[in-house]
């Protein structure tokens, strides 16, 4: 049983059975609170009735004119809860939230690295499809400087799923996989 | 810290006659600068002489000086000196200009002081009302309704208060409009708080009829639940599990709730049909639906949640039930079960640890790990590995049935880092084995688990009593630890709480401010404090011990928050804390333990302090209450002793063992103790005759040491094929494990040599 609700800062007492987990990232105070007094409807939790975190969703918004979009910045859920589809429920939630009044963004989108299999299948069943590879996205300072120097280890593939704002789906392309850019070209 | 660089090096060297001398000068060249006379308030305030430093700092007050500054250092001074007032506000008063008053409310932010940040805001509603300035009146506004909703919900406030401020907080928002979700929120709290829970109800339906907000789409649920409106409820419940396809837990709750009381169990009946969803399988069994929880057993039986899922609903018993069992049999009998019947397997263990934990269980489990760890082989990386908790539920039901000895605990680390071998990012076999390390003197191992679960931020706020209760091996991570209140906590939340109300995130204010104060009055902070003062003690180390004693000095508050999260260790098995198994373990401090430690290093280390005698008061009291190891009663009376002459305790006999962190604990209390005295100017001739007996004996502690260690390595190894034969531990595993435990217990040794 899970219901989706706000996160409070006072939460972060409360992720360690998702956070301890290696794939998880830990962030400074700042960042969460940053994304709660920025976005606060876009940070939320799906929780147990007995307000146990199962999981959280990370996301922002950002762009202008057509490339106002939301973004991803972390989904993730606690090992128990997982194949159960919450992953969906909190990428499904942040469309509803997203797609209408205040927001109103064309597309969602999201980074992941392009050797994570599972989870870009796992993005590909939501609807989102590969818009670009970022060359060096997770790699080193050399590593961002060749656009054709490609590894699925520390590049990532930018994600997008339009909405429906986007009538004529501007913002997604087929051939996703071709297209290659370096992160210091990815300005919104 | 200071604006002048060569006062506050001064002070920073502890050098606070020099910084008084330099500061003096400064005064002699900048007479009307209000800023050095509070200075040189607070550098006599640090010397120790409170007196003076008040007597300064009353008369800089009442001149009134408006360099906000000065007044940062003053309200710094009274706190020193142990002295309620509030600078900023009488100031204020006299001079209420914009930028004044808006330091006022930055101020009682960075206080966590939320009717310091009421009083502010609404002083400022009218500094920007009569400024030239051109400042956002609108939004001011909207502060000052925040906080006082804020005061509502949060403080302690007189009868007249509670009713006042609401009404005042409600013109305001009238005076503000509605524009956005934040504002509606607000104003809804605020209407709620004055008693209007039907005019919040109106506003919150216009707004959810053109905005999706969450927020206020749960208090709108839960206003109508409470105002019971059922008819209303179950209408709007239904739109959003149907209409907006939000299936979500709380709701279908409320929908049955409603349906039950509206007569609509059958809507809600084709409802829940008309779903395919964990929840509405859920909500099934929920309506007492028959077959309801072996329907959703054949559906999520294969998923990790199912135990948790129906362990509210499941009768004792039900792991005897037809369809558990022979999936069950069916499991054991394949020669290599799948994921999914491993997880079939470990859900159907947790049914059957609720009916009993046994001798048979840990029999059955050990036999299902050994079965299934193959798996681990095959599995990428970072893959979880839900077979792990066939040793959890195993090590739980031996701990509840054996005698909790060290051969127990040695054996249960040998089998636990065999585990992690191929498993090595499963954090609950980390956690349990940080815990077992700690009983067994090798805390260096307790410490590198701890680093390697990659534990930061306010993870550190949450664990860290893991490695930080009854530490006897220096400071160890623990220094990142009290790191992380100086430099996270005080640099960034203050700052993202202003933040928050210049982007105007109203309903994330209150938990900015819970998660501030609950981390400023942390146990896990003052714990460390505690734990590195006697670190710092032992190694002579006085300028570390200052700076832990100004953490303790500095909480204003009395009250203790206990952020320590015990939920996760217990996460896995049958996700509870069980009794059985934690009383057995050595218990971690109490609050009230806590209290008892940290006034101890108050009167130690601020006798001036104008709360001395009420503290020595508490110490008495709490030590007659809380449960002490009889070192710990030792070590007090022997403090007793020199505050009123009582006699002291005899020494209890040294632990007979090595291999138990209670050896190295009992020597550094008794050390300490010594340093304690000595400190006090005490007389230290008995501690110190102690003293020299004990560094006599330590001599021979290494080799004695690793003869018990080889000792307990036979008795592992037998108790291991004894009890844990399925599992198959080779003898190379236990020779392995006991080689790095050599280290770790030399290292422990090593420590207290050293003292």
């Amino acid at each position: 049983m899970s219901s989706i609700r706000p996160f409070s800062a006072t939460d972060l007492f409360e992720l360690n059975s998702i956070n301890l987990d290696p794939l998880t990232e830990n962030f400074y105070l700042y960042f969460y609170l940053q994304y709660l007094s920025e976005w606060p409807s876009l940070f939320y939790k799906i929780v147990s009735p007995t307000n146990n975190v199962q999981g959280y969703m990370l996301a922002k918004t950002e762009g202008k004119g057509k490339d106002w979009h939301a973004h991803i910045s972390a989904v993730t859920v606690n090992p128990n809860y997982r194949r159960i589809g919450l992953a969906s429920t909190l990428c499904s939630s942040l469309e509803r939230f997203t797609e209408n009044e205040p927001y109103e963004v064309y597309f969602i989108d999201l980074f992941v690295r392009c050797n994570n299999k599972l989870a870009i299948v796992l993005y590909e069943k939501l609807g989102y499809s590969i818009y670009r590879r970022v060359v060096g996205y997770y790699g080193d300072y050399e590593s961002k400087m060749n656009r054709n120097k490609i590894d699925d280890e520390i590049d990532a593939f930018d994600m997008r799923k339009a909405l429906k704002r986007d009538i004529n789906r501007e913002s997604v392309r087929a051939d996703g996989r071709k297209f290659n850019v370096l992160p210091n070209e990815i300005v919104f | 810290m200071y604006k002048d660089s060569a006062i506050e090096n001064a002070v920073r060297a502890g050098n606070l006659r020099n910084a008084l001398v330099l500061v003096s000068k400064k005064i002699k060249e900048h007479p009307n600068s209000s800023y050095f006379y509070a200075l040189e308030a607070e550098i006599l305030a640090l010397s120790g002489r409170r007196h003076e430093a008040e007597s300064k700092a009353n008369q800089l007050l009442d001149k009134l000086p408006s360099d906000p500054d000065a007044l940062k250092l003053l309200a710094n001074v009274y706190d020193l000196c142990e002295v309620e007032r509030d600078v900023f506000d009488k100031v204020c008063k006299k001079y209420p200009s914009v930028d004044l008053v808006y330091e006022y409310f930055t101020f009682s932010v960075a206080r966590g002081d939320i009717l310091g940040m009421q009083k502010a805001s609404m002083l400022l509603t009218r500094a920007v009302a009569t400024s030239k300035q051109s400042v956002d009146t609108q939004l001011f506004k909207f502060w000052a309704a925040t906080c006082l909703m804020l005061a509502c919900r949060c403080c302690s406030l007189a009868p007249s208060v509670q009713k006042l401020y609401p009404q005042l907080g409600v013109r305001l928002m009238e005076q503000v409009g509605l524009p956005t979700a934040q504002h509606v929120y607000v104003y809804v709290r605020l209407l709620q708080l004055a008693g209007r829970e039907d005019d919040s109800l109106r506003f919150m339906e216009n707004f959810l009829a053109k905005e999706n907000d969450l927020e206020l789409k749960i208090i709108y649920l839960e206003t109508l639940d409470k105002m019971d409106e059922s008819e209303e409820l179950f209408r709007v419940c239904q739109n959003y599990l149907t209409r907006l396809n939000e299936d979500d837990w709380d709701t279908w709750k409320l929908l049955i709730k409603a349906a039950k009381a509206t007569k609509k169990l059958d809507r809600c009946r084709e409802l829940i049909a008309s779903y395919s969803s964990r929840n509405t399988g859920l909500a099934a069994i929920e309506l007492g639906e028959p077959d309801a929880i072996q329907q959703y057993f054949h559906e999520y039986g294969a998923k990790l949640c199912c135990f948790t899922d129906l362990k509210p609903y499941v009768k004792k018993g039900v792991s005897n039930e037809a369809l558990l069992k022979n999936s069950y049999d069916k499991i054991v009998s394949l020669k290599e079960p799948t994921l999914d019947h491993l997880i079939i397997a470990v859900n159907y263990m947790k049914f059957k640890a609720l009916d009993a934990r046994d001798k048979q269980l840990v029999t059955d489990c050990c036999m299902l790990y050994n079965k299934t760890k193959f798996h681990l082989n095959r599995l990428e990386e970072f893959d979880y590995f839900p077979g792990y908790e066939f040793l959890v539920l195993a090590i739980e039901a031996l701990i509840e049935h054996s005698s909790f000895d060290l051969e127990l605990v040695y054996s249960l680390i040998v089998i636990l880092e065999e585990a992690l071998v191929k498993n090595k990012y499963e954090f609950h076999l980390k956690l349990w084995l940080i815990r077992l390390y700690t009983i067994a003197n090798l805390q260096p191992a307790a410490d590198e688990l701890y680093r390697s679960l990659k534990i930061k931020f306010v993870q550190h706020d949450t664990l860290s009593y893991l490695i930080g209760t009854r530490r006897s091996i220096g400071a160890g991570p623990l220094v990142e630890v009290a790191r992380f209140y100086t430099q996270n906590v005080h640099r960034e939340i203050p700052h993202m709480i202003i933040s928050g109300f210049q982007s105007t995130a109203m309903n994330k204010i209150q938990g900015f401010m819970e998660f501030y104060n609950r981390l400023n009055t942390s146990f896990a902070k003052i714990s460390t404090a505690v734990e590195l003062i006697r670190a710092y003690r032992l190694k002579d180390d006085q300028k570390s011990v200052d700076e832990q004693v100004s953490v303790l000095r500095s909480l204003r508050a009395r009250e203790i928050s206990d952020n320590r999260d015990f939920k996760t260790f217990w996460d896995c098995g049958v996700h509870e804390r069980v009794a059985e198994v934690d009383s057995k373990l050595p218990p971690y401090y109490s609050i009230a333990h806590l209290r008892l430690l940290m006034l101890r290093e108050l009167l130690i280390y601020d006798p001036e302090s104008r709360k001395t005698e009420e503290r020595k008061k508490e110490l008495l009291e709490l030590y007659a209450k809380v449960q002490l190891y009889d070192i710990e009663k030792w070590s007090f009376s022997v403090l007793f002793q020199h505050f009123d002459g009582t006699e002291p305790l005899p020494l209890p006999p040294k632990p007979d063992t090595m291999l138990s962190s209670e050896f190295n604990y009992y020597h550094a209390v008794v050390v300490d103790t010594y340093k304690q005295i000595a400190y006090l100017k005490g007389n230290t001739r008995h501690l110190k005759s102690i003293l020299t007996t004990l560094r006599n004996e330590n001599r021979e502690y290494k080799s004695m040491a690793r003869k018990q260690l080889e000792d307990v390595r036979k008795k592992v190894k037998v108790f291991l094929k004894n009890n844990f034969k399925e599992l198959d531990i080779s003898d190379n595993s236990i020779s392995t494990s006991f080689a790095k435990m050599r280290q770790d217990l030399d290292s422990s040794i090593a420590y207290l040599q050293g003292l």
